[in-house]
């Protein structure tokens, strides 16, 4: 988190207001108490952590995915680390199996999220609640594959062909 | 004969009483008063903090390799060596069946008794531990990236590898010798002919610098004498090879009293160096023989078992230069050589002194050809003419020397149980302390190389008494260790071993914890029976063998449900853990198998052969605890009976609806 290198301008402010976000409820004598009122700057900071909580990327090493192009020779590279390391407990169609099927993730997911639970799967489900909300329902905690940032970077793009997505992430 | 017999009774009860007042002279007035008031926190290593040293103990008797931390005694791990090991199915999977067959069949068991770490310069390097098999004559290669054992050779022409592994300092070579003089292999003829027909062998194993591969360079053919032990010149003295010998009286009966008629017996000095000029002058000669050489590939998981038909021997009394023999009292156990490379500590088990000899003055001897004869056809260097000087009533039963890199020598003393510190350059006893009992080997940390790190000498004990709860007539193995790095030596502390502890070696754990292997990587899996993936999975028949491609990952075994074996069959589970993170193995074990359970690494596939008896429904289950529904990794496999026309089938995984 702390060696930012991305150029959008947005995704440093959200990833810096997560930061901050993760900081203060990380640290408990800093914690405001019920009966206090938060102070103005506090209110600011907590509007714009619900403003970019639809755009969650998880907790990790990546904080901005470059969704270009639909690249296919990736997505058949990630469809076969997927084969390999994923597919014994995430179906692509269907119900859940032991973890969530994976139709529709680039709907319910950012790249940066996934990628992160990807790569960074133990900070990911003790502290993303995303994640923790998923492992009250799965009760198998998610085993950390060691996928490689390309890999995890050719999964996202396999996803996206999963759901027809030759556009963007989400079109 | 007569004589010999008739004397026995009054030797043995010599020795009952010497061994009896040794043993009441050295018990502690009280096990409390012992130790100083810090030990505790010396050894004490906190919830989540990690030892200082890895220990590797033999495991003696129990064939394998005990891995131990220090300052704290508390054993790290069992790698398993030379006997089978059901816990992880070692010598029962199909993987590593090959690992433990000799050139006279499978051998489920051994007897280990010196680790010996690889060195560069001299100084420990962290990559690999060397033990030998002393009963069936064999050398282990263990990876300790992976603590996994990765090669055993066989060696030809040897009974008991005793004298066994030493590396010399660069790890060119680690030599094996033999303890028991033997026949070459395959000979027919009887005992009593040993003088003209038994032989010793010295063998040089050449290691591969990149890979830790080996091969038997050549094996120098000397008198028939029994070898002990053995150390590598270093420094000034690199290039030689010192070995202890005893029976030098070359009795083969009734040894105890046979072999312990002389004086003195031998150290066998052995020029490596020119021993490799005489082969590349073509002096060496090629003779038949039959010996296997078994590799464990960790990309395939699979281990390989080739037949050596060939062995270059070299002739000790024919080749001139290459060994000598020095005088050294009584029965001889450790040859040790100290951090300089100056001297050679020599510990005759039945003798009054430590003889220390110099290098240099064996090299002037060697020169002036200062012999006071020949054994077999080898020069005996007098022994004066050798000795740097004695080491005066040193105690009783001087067995083994290390260094602590600070001048000092320290020598265990069997029958009189302690440890006596002296310094290498005068030979004064400096300092005593006893050992809770019948001290065998003792390890200082490096304490055979050019820089030992002299914090701690570890003793490795044969009987332990009244040290622990008693468990029955077997009581656990015992090891000490002793603080050495102030004037005095503390005993710090008590810890139990498996095996005998033989001997053991000790390094820095830095040296080794960061190159750990934490996962086997699926993409780098060779094994042509993994399925690297849960669409791999997969049952296949070829006649009346089926094989069952199965993936393992937290918490379900892929496929789960089989159909169509019958009786007559022979089952292969080929399980495949398509786990990729540290410390998540998963087993897998069936009902009514004559074999073992199979532990399997993340990444690595592993075989399990199971012949069904019996018509039924047979479940199989993961061992090793691994998640919340680690009791649901399970499945069934049907039996029918033979000729029965149920289909070969199998689910992939299906959730229920
Ligand atoms: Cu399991």
């Amino acid at each position: 988190m702390t060696t930012l290198k991305t150029k959008a301008t947005l995704s440093v402010a959200v990833a810096l207001f997560f930061a901050a976000a993760i900081a203060s409820c990380g640290d408990s004598s800093n914690k405001t108490s019920g009966n206090q009122t938060p102070n103005a700057e506090e209110k600011k900071l907590e509007e714009k952590v619900n403003e970019i909580k639809h755009y969650n990327t998880g907790i990790g090493p990546i904080t901005k995915v470059e969704i270009g192009p639909f690249d296919a020779a990736m997505a058949a590279k990630g469809k076969s680390v997927y084969e390999m390391k994923c597919q014994s407990c995430h179906r692509i169609e269907g119900d859940r199996l032991v973890g969530p099927s994976f139709t529709g993730v680039t709907e319910r997911r950012t790249p940066e999220w996934v990628m992160n639970m990807i790569m960074n799967t133990e900070a990911m489900l003790n502290e993303d609640q995303t994640a923790k909300d998923m492992l009250e329902i799965c009760l198998v905690r998610m085993p950390n594959q060691n996928v490689a940032e390309p890999d995890a970077r050719n999964i996202v793009e396999y996803f996206r062909e999963i759901d027809g997505h030759k556009k963007s992430w989400t079109e | 004969m007569k004589a010999k017999v008739t004397r026995r009774p009054l030797l043995i009860a010599a020795a009952i009483i010497t061994l009896v007042s040794a043993l009441n002279g050295c018990k502690p007035k009280s096990a409390s008063n012992v130790v100083e008031g810090d030990a505790a926190q010396r050894v004490y290593v906190a919830p989540g903090k990690y030892d200082d040293y890895y220990l590797f103990a033999s495991g003696g008797f129990s064939g394998q390799v005990g891995v131990y931390g220090l300052p704290s005694g508390r054993l790290l791990k069992v790698v398993p060596v030379f006997s089978v090991n059901p816990e992880n199915g070692w010598g029962y999977s199909e993987e590593t069946k090959p690992m433990l067959e000799t050139s006279q069949g499978f051998s489920p068991w051994d007897d280990t008794h010196h680790p010996q770490l690889s060195v560069t310069n001299g100084e420990q390097d962290g990559r690999w531990l060397f033990i030998n098999a002393n009963n069936h004559p064999r050398i282990a290669r263990i990876d300790l990236k992976s603590f996994k054992t990765v090669e055993i050779l066989e060696l030809p022409n040897v009974g008991g590898n005793h004298a066994s592994p030493f590396v010399t300092p660069n790890t060119e070579y680690v030599v094996g010798a033999t303890r028991f003089s033997v026949p070459l292999d395959g000979e027919d003829v009887p005992i009593s002919s040993f003088k003209e027909n038994f032989r010793g062998t010295v063998n040089f194993i050449k290691i591969d610098k990149e890979s830790g591969h080996m091969n038997l360079a050549f094996q120098i053919m000397t008198p028939g004498v029994n070898f002990d032990l053995a150390r590598a010149g270093k420094g000034p003295s690199e290039g030689w090879m010192f070995f202890s010998c005893y029976n030098t009286e070359q009795a083969y009966e009734l040894l105890e009293v046979n072999a312990t008629q002389k004086d003195k017996d031998f150290i066998m000095a052995v020029n490596w160096k020119k021993a490799e000029e005489y082969i590349k002058a073509g002096k060496g000669v090629k003779k038949p023989a039959a010996y296997l050489h078994n590799k464990y590939d960790e990309k395939s998981h699979m281990a390989t078992s080739e037949l050596v038909k060939e062995v270059l021997q070299l002739d000790a009394k024919e080749l001139e230069g290459i060994c000598y023999f020095i005088p050294c009292p009584k029965s001889p156990h450790g040859a040790d050589v100290d951090p300089t490379g100056k001297y050679i500590a020599a510990s005759g088990k039945l003798a009054a002194v430590i003889p220390v000899f110099s290098f240099e003055k064996i090299q002037k001897a060697i020169a002036d050809k200062a012999f006071e004869g020949d054994f077999g056809g080898i020069p005996v260097i007098k022994y004066d003419a050798a000795l740097a000087g004695e080491v005066k009533k040193p105690g009783l039963g001087p067995l083994h020397t290390e260094f602590d890199g600070k001048g000092f020598g320290y020598t265990s003393m069997f029958v009189s149980s302690e440890i006596v510190k002296w310094n290498v350059e005068t030979r004064e006893v400096v300092d005593r302390i006893p050992t809770y009992y019948s001290i065998g080997h003792l390890c200082i940390p490096g304490g055979d190389t050019k820089k030992p790190w002299g914090q701690y000498v570890i003793a490795l004990n044969k009987i332990t008494k009244d040290r622990y709860l008693p468990t029955g007539p077997e009581l656990t193995q015992s090891a000490q260790l002793i603080d050495i790095s102030g004037d005095k030596m503390k005993l710090l502390l008590d810890f139990p071993t498996i095996g005998e502890p033989h001997y053991a070696q000790a390094i820095k754990a830095d040296l080794i914890k960061e190159k750990q292997v934490q996962w086997f990587k699926l993409e780098e899996n060779t094994n042509p029976f993994a399925a690297k993936g849960e669409g791999q999975a997969r049952v296949e028949r070829k006649g009346n063998e089926v094989h069952v491609y199965m993936t393992a990952i937290r918490s379900h075994l892929t496929p789960d449900n089989i159909e169509g074996v019958k009786v007559g069959d022979v089952v292969y589970f080929h399980v495949t853990n398509l786990e990729q993170d540290f410390d998540v193995p998963h087993g897998f074990a069936i009902k009514a198998n004559n074999n073992a359970e199979i532990l399997v690494m993340p990444g690595e596939t592993q075989t399990l052969k199971w012949v069904p008896k019996a018509v039924g429904v047979y479940p199989f289950y993961c061992t090793d605890f691994c998640s919340a529904l680690h009791q649901e990794m399970s499945g069934y496999i049907r039996v029918s009976p033979a000729g029965s026309s149920v289909a070969l089938s199998f689910n992939s995984t299906k959730k229920k609806e």
